[in-house]
């Protein structure tokens, strides 16, 4: 015991250690402030870009009718169609490689300032599929944690640690540097064609159908489920008109995918449209209305948003 | 728990507080119990196989100091065979039955399976326990150094255990030397503030290069050389450079972090990396890449064998070359591509070892500056080149990659531009510290400045970038779809 | 033969094999610190000493050497025997 006490008190002991420690951590607490005050600055004032969709679905638009999903609903469903032949406002919220934790952060966002009057809901194969770059990819939400409690239940499921680490003003902004500094610029307006949201896609696919099974089955996430009927109540509760929509598949199925059938069942409990176009005839026999085999190009994306809009009609 | 993760973060912080409550003589008995958790953490069984590693080593290991001199040899081969018995099976089990079968190909799938992975039903799914080569290793260089005479046997199994199982080496190294580290266990470790200072700089140093330079170069190099078909040779040569790059700083970046790791504790682990991208030839080359595992090869594997064929002359040496290095590149994993890959290492030393005097006349003819740049050149080109064997899953695959280097002309792949620019900032960074400290280390001092603030300015530089720029998960991919 | 005498030699067959006319051996160097002398040059500088002094080492002695002096106590009883 008498040891540990000279160590304590002779020059280069404990407290010097920590005296040594907490001046070092003073410092890197103030820098990690300011540059991530910066950060959060340039950040909120972007006016193009990726991250600029996000915040602009989560803080700005104002749209009647929202389309939510991943790639699947960026790249097929067209909002001037639904403006035009709906006569309401619309937008496309969707992002690229997006999971259901993505939809169900921005539509809490969403509802913290208005009720949408329509919002469509793109779920895919695999949807609820255990996968650990679903809960990495949450990551784009977290700018939002500070200033949207809203949105926080969600975040906080990228993992055990994430309040903890988002103690750091920078953490948040993690590799978007660039990102946000470009997005500060006009030059992602040149380089990518952007309809209310809707990214076209300009291939053309020429290639035989496959066959993909569908017997061996995947192993389920049931947070992804439970984020799945929350997004569903959320907009029972705010009177939204809610479609949930399968988009076409240039791909031939034995059996059906388990999360697409326990959407549907889902769905049904709920008394919510689902409506499955990955079985529609039309698709399946033009290879031309396919960018690749899950997304369909401008043409495709035509067809495809006005058969839907087609269906919405007889049923209203 | 890998060093690099918050569990280990906490695991750490909590273990070093009371390391340095316990009374001195038992703290080594602290490092054994938090040893065998960090060990059991996640899987708690195969410390079964570890534990009776340590046993026959440490029985066999005294029975052939103290008993007959006529039983010396049965103990020890009985332990190396058991050591090296249980690295074959756990680790080239798989391999042998998946040759087997590939050979006779005897499945062929028509249909492709949404999500699951293609099995095969003839593996033997077995797993490794954690760091077993690196415990084996050392335990067959500790029998080997009391068999030689050189070194006494350890008579506490406490202090062998805590030796081969101590927690910052035991997932990537180095790897230790007996004699090396058993005399700092029975040493009083007092608090030094020197030691812990110096420790977490090097962690702070290891993480910056792990989190901030490989990890994000392997977003690039993944996204590449995972799907060579679709990419232009350009491309492909760039990915194959960065992966040089990748490989260093992440390995390096983890053996800082164990020395680190040792050095709050008070231990010195012996120095694994030294430069060795700005080596000027593969030979001077692999006496600076893992060093504690190309010693370890050259103590106990290359020397006796050149030792016992040195009446071929110059071949002996020659053979102990190949005879190594493809061992080595067969330690690194079950798979052809490694034999490869530690042929080609032998095959160049082999030419190196021939032309050494030439190439040393040469050397006084050209300015040393170009002799520098030439020498790296050429150990960057000729490492990566064989790299792309020991990243690809065939040697098949690997000669497709190299033909499409320099058949398939096309754009450089940048999809995401951020990635790209982070990568080149990274590489930039790291050559910048390697070339002031192999050339200029007196100069610029700013990691060692003299004045506190500057000192202190340098390691929040590395965590803020670690921060603004270090990869903590998949948040940023680059996402493929062919 | 007297250990001085041992020791010219062996300068001589160091400065042949590892190529550096720089060497100047005594009793304490080492692989460490004479420059050429390495895990390569080891079995050449072996291999030449045998052949001068004309005498065959067992691998247990070779491994055994730390410095130039116990190589040259192995010398000087192999020369004697």
């Amino acid at each position: 015991m008498s040891k540990i006490l000279t160590q304590i008190v002779t020059q280069r002991g404990y407290l010097y250690l920590l005296k040594k420690l907490a001046a070092f951590m003073v410092l890197f607490i103030l820098f990690d402030f300011i540059i991530g005050s910066f950060f959060r600055y340039l950040y909120f004032r972007q006016t193009s870009g990726w991250e600029f969709r996000t915040k602009y679905s989560v803080e700005d638009t104002r749209a009647d009718i929202l389309i939510f999903g991943a790639s699947r609903a960026q790249q097929q469903y067209n909002p001037i169609f639904f403006e035009e032949r709906l006569h309401q406002t619309c937008y496309n919220v969707g992002r690229d490689g997006q999971p259901i934790f993505y939809y169900y952060g921005i539509l809490n966002g969403v509802l913290r300032r208005y009720s949408p009057k329509m919002i469509f809901l793109d779920i895919e194969n695999g949807v609820f599929n255990s996968e650990q770059s679903s809960y990495d990819r949450i990551g784009v939400l977290l700018p939002f944690y500070k200033t949207h409690a809203e949105m926080r239940q969600v975040i906080e499921l990228k993992s055990p640690y994430e309040k903890m680490k988002l103690q750091s003003s920078i953490y948040p902004f993690n590799s978007l540097l660039f990102k946000i500094a470009v997005g500060n610029t006009k030059f992602n307006k040149n380089r990518n064609e952007d309809i209310k949201g809707y990214i076209p896609l300009s291939g053309e696919l020429h290639e035989p159908i496959r066959t993909v099974s569908f017997l061996n089955q995947h192993v389920l996430d049931t947070n992804k489920i439970n984020v799945y009927r929350s997004f569903i109540n959320d907009c029972i509760k705010h009177h939204i008109k809610l479609y949930i929509v399968c988009s076409p598949y240039y791909m031939k199925t034995i059996g059906t995918d388990t999360s697409i059938s326990i959407a549907k069942k889902i769905a049904h409990e709920n008394n919510v449209d689902f409506i499955d176009y990955s079985k529609d005839e039309l698709f399946l026999t033009n290879s031309t209305l396919f960018d690749d085999t899950v997304h369909v190009n401008v043409a495709g994306a035509r067809i495809f948003s006005n058969k839907l809009i087609d269906n919405i009609l007889v049923k209203e | 728990m890998i060093f690099t993760s918050i569990p280990f973060f906490l695991f750490f912080i909590s273990f070093a507080f009371l390391y340095y409550i316990f009374p001195l003589r038992f703290r080594w008995v602290w490092i054994l119990a938090s040893s065998l958790f960090f060990y059991m953490y996640g899987n708690p069984y195969s410390i079964i196989i570890i534990a009776s590693i340590i046993f026959v080593t440490w029985f066999c290991a005294l029975r052939m100091e103290k008993g007959p001199s006529e039983k010396v040899t049965p103990y020890f081969l009985f332990a190396i065979i058991i050591n090296i018995a249980l690295l074959v099976f756990f680790k080239y089990a798989n391999f042998f039955t998946s040759t087997v079968f590939d050979l006779t190909n005897i499945v062929n799938t028509q249909v492709f399976h949404a999500g699951a992975p293609y099995s095969n039903p003839f593996i033997l799914n077995v797993i490794a326990p954690l760091g077993l080569s690196y415990v084996t290793f050392q335990a067959i260089g500790y029998l080997i150094e009391i068999k030689r005479g050189n070194h006494k046997a350890e008579g506490n199994i406490g202090y062998l255990s805590t030796f081969l199982l101590f927690f910052p080496k035991i997932i990537a190294g180095p790897v230790e030397r007996a004699h090396h580290i058993l005399p700092q266990l029975k040493q009083y470790k007092p608090f030094n503030y020197d030691n812990i200072s110096k420790g977490l700089k090097l962690i702070i140093w290891g993480l910056f290069k792990k989190l901030v330079i490989a990890d994000r170069l392997s977003i690039y190099v993944d996204a590449v050389l995972d799907n060579a078909g679709h990419h232009s040779g350009t491309s492909i040569s760039i990915a194959v450079i960065f992966y040089v790059f990748q490989m260093y700083a992440d390995f390096s970046g983890y053996t800082d972090m164990a020395l680190g790791i040792s050095k709050v504790l008070g231990f010195d682990l012996l120095q694994n990396f030294n430069r060795p991208l700005l080596a000027k030839s593969i030979t001077e080359f692999w006496r600076k890449w893992h060093i504690s595992l190309s010693t370890w090869f050259a103590d106990y594997f290359y020397t006796p064998i050149a030792i016992s064929k040195r009446d071929w002359g110059i071949w002996s040496v020659v053979y102990a070359f190949f005879i190594t290095f493809i061992t080595l590149g067969f330690w690194h994993g079950a798979n052809w591509t490694f034999v490869v890959f530690g042929a080609l290492q032998g095959f160049i030393l082999t030419i190196e070892f021939f032309t050494r005097k030439a190439r040393k006349n040469m050397r006084k003819k050209i300015p040393p500056l170009l002799n520098n740049i030439i020498g790296t050149i050429f150990t960057v080109g000729y490492f990566a080149l064989s790299l792309i064997f020991f990243r690809a899953s065939s040697v098949k695959d690997s000669l497709i990659i190299i033909r499409r280097i320099f058949t398939i002309k096309g754009p450089v792949y940048i999809e995401n531009p951020t990635i790209i620019l982070f990568s080149l900032l990274g590489i930039f960074f790291l050559a910048l510290i390697e070339l002031k400290r192999e050339y200029f280390d007196t100069l610029f001092n700013i990691s060692t400045n003299r004045h506190w603030f500057i000192r202190n300015c340098y390691y929040c530089f590395l965590l803020l970038a670690i921060l603004i720029a270090g990869v903590f998960d998949g948040g940023e991919f680059i996402y493929f779809q062919f | 033969m007297e250990k001085p005498e041992i020791l010219a030699q062996l300068n001589t067959i160091f400065i042949d094999i590892a190529d550096n006319e720089n060497i100047r051996l005594n009793e304490m160097s080492s692989a460490g610190n004479v420059e050429g002398w390495d895990s390569l040059t080891h079995i050449q500088l072996v291999v030449a000493i045998e052949k001068y002094f004309k005498i065959r080492f067992t691998s247990k002695e070779i491994q055994s050497w730390k410095n130039v002096g116990e190589l040259m106590d192995s010398i000087a009883a192999k020369v004697s025997e």
